[in-house]
């Protein structure tokens, strides 16, 4: 009879009680907001209001970056073409191949600063880094999942549901949650620790040649390569141009998201920082050597209609061999050792 | 005895407590709503997935997906003041659960326009990230490599010219092809706690209210290539003309 009494007390207190955190239960407490700064050189960063980044989110977000479960036979994940040690770009094939073994059209961009991307992907199709997650996961020629049924598997998955309520409150793993969780974890990773940003903060020494690159770097009549590839901060303006690779593409870039004419050939300007860890180089990966780059440059670009104005009005062959060099020496400055070594980006 | 029945009253009177306790003070204002039911049809025949039709092209075909977003449902006042609703519905002609849907908490009045838009407006068409509140990316019903939703999916067959059996695919979407609908009101006034709309979509309309669209020439339109743009225009404006009032009640 007095269970019944203790019992009915508990009954009634609890049931109209709703989520009481628990102390020392962290799933009752939330997720623990993670402060995302600026680092020196780089500018005011914003994170969307709808996607706070937290610890928890960001430790989901690198498991399932790493987890082929997300691919169509579970044997690849998003580091097959996004590996660290490459500056997050694909170093194996010139062309990005999905798990079909069919190649796209594009190597694969490298990742990092991208909570300052206003879009994403070469094309800037992806307006969001959220929304970008799910491009490689269903892309027929990626990842090639279906969605359900990677989200079905995660939630059948032994550890990912304890994970996805530390994150976000809740067991199940849903659409929404598994694009937050990833570009959470996209969001931290940052690099602004080169020996540029060092010699910048007045802690590391430029050779003489390298100090001449940086010089040809910005010079309008020289390099102008800061032009679109802005010196300091992030190293793009994130503008679209047709380099003048090709006087016909096959890839139409920046056209396939507008349909304008004018976007025919146009590929979102890269950041040049890790450049030299990156290659191969260009949206198809059609260059081994960054002095393969500068050279384009200099006199290999072709005059397609579309032709970006600050090389259609440069002038051919502006550059001599040494003053290239001077530039490719410039452009190792911008690698960021500390970055692809920091444990935090690695598999878990 | 006498204990054990004061016991149970006891644990009765608890229990109603209980299941009473939780609710807030939720004054029993009736709440209005106004509940769509949509039917597809061909003409005045209603769509079955494996019946062949006539568009007014033409072709014979038959249906196999025909799913689409509604959303910005608002009632329109005579002095052009209107109500907005926050709902975002997925109709699907597959499953009879989508085809109703209730747009709650609307205003007494008289109301002299119906408006909703097939698809999301280019705000919420910005990102998969709830832009199209709980439309879940999932749902098949969104372009991930070129951010945005697919307003409208109608895939199907239709006999070529020389007899064959052909596929057809319609995808419209991005914001040009964001289409607005209004439908007039005759003298619709809320003033009972429900009103069920009944929304008819004619396939005929949407191949040839305003242009006469031809499988054979519009074969796979899905708002990708440049051929589309003319394609989500004239398709558009029949769009416009394919919902129609069947019934208030």
């Amino acid at each position: 009879m007095r269970n019944i009494w203790i019992l009915c007390a508990i009954f009634i207190f609890s049931s109209c009680a709703k989520d009481v955190p628990v102390p020392g239960d962290d799933v009752a407490q939330g997720p623990t907001p993670l402060n995302i700064q600026a680092p020196f050189g780089l500018p005011q960063l914003t994170i969307p209001q709808n996607n706070p980044t937290t610890l928890e989110g960001v430790a989901l977000g690198r498991k399932l970056f790493y987890d082929p479960i997300l691919s169509g036979n579970n044997a690849m994940s998003c580091s097959n073409c996004h590996a660290q040690n490459f500056g997050f770009t694909d170093h194996e094939n010139t062309l990005s191949t999905g798990i079909d073994g069919i190649a796209g059209t594009r190597n694969s961009m490298p990742l990092f600063n991208l909570a300052w991307a206003p879009a994403l992907l070469w094309d800037g199709g992806a307006t969001d880094l959220e929304s970008q997650v799910l491009a490689p996961i269903t892309s027929p020629i990626e990842m090639h999942e279906d969605l359900t049924n990677a989200l079905d598997e995660l939630n059948a998955h032994s550890e990912y549901p304890a994970l996805f309520e530390k994150a976000f409150g809740t067991k199940s793993a849903t659409s929404f949650l598994l694009m937050k969780a990833i570009a959470q974890f996209e969001r931290t990773m940052i690099s602004a620790d080169s020996r540029y940003d060092r010699y910048i903060r007045g802690d590391a020494q430029f050779s003489e040649q390298e100090i001449r690159g940086m010089n040809l770097f910005s010079d309008m009549n020289k390099g102008d390569c800061n032009h679109c590839h802005t010196l300091g901060g992030l190293f793009t303006d994130f503008g679209y141009r047709n380099t003048g690779l090709n006087l016909e593409y096959n890839d139409q870039g920046r056209f396939l998201i507008t349909l304008n004419e004018s976007d025919k050939g146009k590929f979102k300007t890269p950041s040049l920082r890790n450049i030299a860890l990156t290659a191969p180089y260009m949206h198809d990966g059609r260059f081994e050597t960054l002095l393969e780059c500068v050279q384009h440059y200099n006199t290999g670009f072709q005059q397609h209609p579309n032709l970006d104005p600050a090389l259609a009005f440069s002038v051919h062959g502006r550059l001599s061999q040494t003053e290239m060099e001077d530039i490719v020496a410039f452009l190792h400055t911008l690698t960021d050792s500390a970055f692809i070594a920091n444990q935090a980006f690695s598999a878990p | 005895m006498y204990m054990r029945t004061i016991s149970q009253a006891i644990v009765i009177f608890l229990a109603i407590l209980m299941l009473n306790g939780c609710k807030k003070d939720e004054q029993e204002i009736p709440q209005q709503e106004i509940q769509f039911v949509i039917d597809h049809s061909s003409g005045s025949t209603p769509i079955n997935f494996f019946d062949v039709f006539q568009n007014p092209a033409g072709n014979s075909f038959k249906t196999s997906t025909l799913k689409y977003i509604l959303s910005n449902f608002k009632l329109v006042k005579q002095d052009g003041s209107f109500e907005s609703f926050p709902n975002i519905e997925v109709v699907n002609e597959e499953f009879d659960t989508t085809k109703t849907f209730k747009l709650n908490n609307v205003a007494d009045g008289s109301y002299s326009a119906l408006r909703f838009s097939i698809g999301v407006d280019s705000v919420q068409n910005a990102t998969l990230v709830n832009g199209g509140g709980d439309l879940d990316p999932s749902d098949g019903m969104v372009w991930t490599w070129n951010t945005g939703y697919i307003f409208l999916k109608h895939e199907g067959q239709f006999l070529d010219s020389a007899g064959i059996l052909q596929p057809f695919v319609y995808h419209l979407g991005t914001n040009s092809g964001y289409t607005e609908i209004e439908i007039p009101l005759q003298s619709f006034t809320m003033e009972g706690k429900l009103k069920t709309i009944r929304l008819n979509f004619d396939l005929l309309k949407a191949y040839g209210a305003v242009n006469t669209l031809n499988y054979t020439i519009w074969q796979n339109q899905q708002s990708i290539t440049p051929s589309d743009k003319p394609w989500i225009l004239a398709f558009k404006a029949n769009l416009k003309q394919t919902f129609s009032i069947r019934s208030i009640e």
